[in-house]
């Protein structure tokens, strides 16, 4: 056989097996280097087998929250995804102090005849943020595109602003109202709704309520990504491969906030003790799903099996995953952020019942 | 069926391997065309690249991918070596005959359409 034509199949079957696996192949996961707390690092380490960069903040009754991580500290930048509904549930709570809206306002008495035909018109906020409403959980319109995005690790929910984002939910199909089905859409929703009725938009209505009372500097809704500020962070996927920022657009109000963990320990800490801005959305419970679990304004209850209720939410992006919650009872608390999207809901949960001591 | 649809994902990734280990298999083992040496390097890669793409990998078995390409790479190494070190067997069985032969002109198209799109992919996503 001629040598050049062994060549000519050779070469370009090596490179370019070589050179589409080094694109897509799965990359390694090695925990970043400890910082801080080496308490806390010591007993987490063990773990975060596939995570890379971590970030912690501990409470524990009213004393100062520790602060620990592996390749990140109190101040690095992390997408919180859904953790950020609770951001919205305080706005909700706040309004709801401010006489602006209740629980039991419905659709229709804030976007008026915008709403007039709509199967959502009579839904209420309390449905909306116990993801009761029968709202799917994504919108069908820009379904494709979403999906298209996802494949390309791009944000799925970027396309889609404010006022689409109203328009989509108007147009669904309500299913299973009164039952509890998670929806994006619904807390998306509830978060236009509460800044259409302030007169203002999400990102404005969060710094101005939540974020600048609390003095969160380093807690922000980018919206798009001409926002992000240049402290943000790029995580990756489970299989290691990086993600763009999902910074949500119009879906915000469900998971397109991005804080640290001081930032999140402040907020904890003030939740936790009531006196945060919108902190009845942790305590304020509007559906109850069974003896071991209800929800509050975005924040979930739940019993873990000690006879204690756990007050938390999780989030997972593209490249992140986080973990807020705490224990009214023993005024425990735990942040976990992680820039891998791979979730750390089982470890939180431990830390809060005291499987894992910290 | 619930079972049946969370095995889906461990079953596609069972499947795919197989196929590449018999490519890398094949490889090691056959006297081939070139042609054929560059299809089955290509379509093994577009395999790959589905795989990591869709993320469906155990982040724990994230050096299986990297195996398999390392396998796969030296085996058209192999496979090209044999073409110039050996002359092809002078009475093939019917297999070997099969791998003797170039492979349709539309097949290797295809592998070729779908690698470039796949690659698309891999440079536009992030």
């Amino acid at each position: 056989m001629a040598r050049r034509t062994v060549l000519a199949a050779g070469i370009p079957a090596v490179v370019g097996l070589v050179g589409l696996s080094a694109l897509t192949n799965p990359r390694p996961a090695t925990l970043g280097d400890p910082v801080g707390d080496q308490q806390l690092t010591g007993a987490l380490a063990p773990h975060l087998g596939g995570h890379r960069r971590v970030a912690v903040a501990h409470l524990e009754g009213s004393g100062a929250p520790r602060f620990a991580g592996f390749g990140a500290d109190e101040t690095t930048e992390f997408e919180i995804g859904s953790v950020s509904k609770t951001f919205t549930g305080a706005l909700l709570a706040e309004a709801v102090t401010r006489g602006e809206v209740t629980t039991q306002t419905t659709v229709a008495e804030v976007l008026g005849e915008d709403a007039d035909g709509s199967e959502l018109a009579d839904v209420t906020f309390a449905e909306l943020a116990t993801h009761t409403s029968g709202l799917p959980r994504l919108a069908t319109a820009g379904l494709a595109g979403s999906v298209l995005a996802n494949f390309l690790r791009k944000d799925p929910y970027a396309g889609r602003d404010a006022a689409q984002v109203i328009d989509d939910a108007l147009g669904s199909t309500l299913s299973g109202r009164g039952s509890y089905a998670y929806s994006n859409l619904g807390a998306a929703l509830e978060g236009q709704l509460l800044a259409r009725a302030a007169g203002t938009d999400y990102a404005s209505l969060l710094t101005a309520r939540i974020l600048g009372p609390l003095g969160l500097s380093s807690t922000y809704a980018p919206i798009t990504a001409e926002n992000l500020r240049e402290t943000a962070t790029r995580g990756r996927g489970r299989s290691g491969l990086p993600q763009a920022a999902w910074t949500m657009h119009g879906s915000a109000a469900a998971g397109g906030i991005r804080s640290t963990a001081a930032d999140l320990a402040t907020y904890l800490a003030g939740t936790l003790a009531g006196s945060a801005p919108g902190a009845a959305a942790a305590s304020e419970v509007l559906f109850e799903d069974g003896a071991t679990s209800r929800t509050a304004m975005n924040w979930f209850h739940e019993d873990l099996g000690g006879g204690s209720w756990h007050v938390f939410h999780n989030g997972m992006t593209g490249g992140f995953a986080s973990f807020v919650g705490f224990t009214p009872e023993t005024g425990r608390g735990i942040v976990l952020l992680t820039d891998t999207a791979r979730s750390i809901d089982a470890l939180a949960s431990d830390i809060l019942t005291g499987k894992v001591a910290l | 069926m619930t079972t049946l649809l969370s095995l889906l994902p461990l079953l596609a990734i069972v499947g795919l391997t197989a196929g590449l280990l018999v490519s890398v298999v094949t490889l090691f083992r056959r006297y081939q065309h070139p042609r054929r040496i560059l299809m089955r390097a290509i379509s093994s890669a577009s395999i790959l690249a589905v795989l990591g793409i869709i993320g469906i990998v155990p982040a724990s078995l994230w050096w299986v991918p990297w195996l398999l390409t390392l396998a796969l790479a030296v085996g058209v190494v192999v496979a090209c070596r044999r073409l110039l070190v050996q002359a092809p067997p002078a009475e093939p069985t019917k297999r070997e005959a099969k791998h003797l032969g170039a492979p349709a002109l539309m097949n290797l198209a295809t592998e070729v359409v779908l690698y470039l799109a796949l690659l698309g992919i891999a440079l536009v996503a992030s």
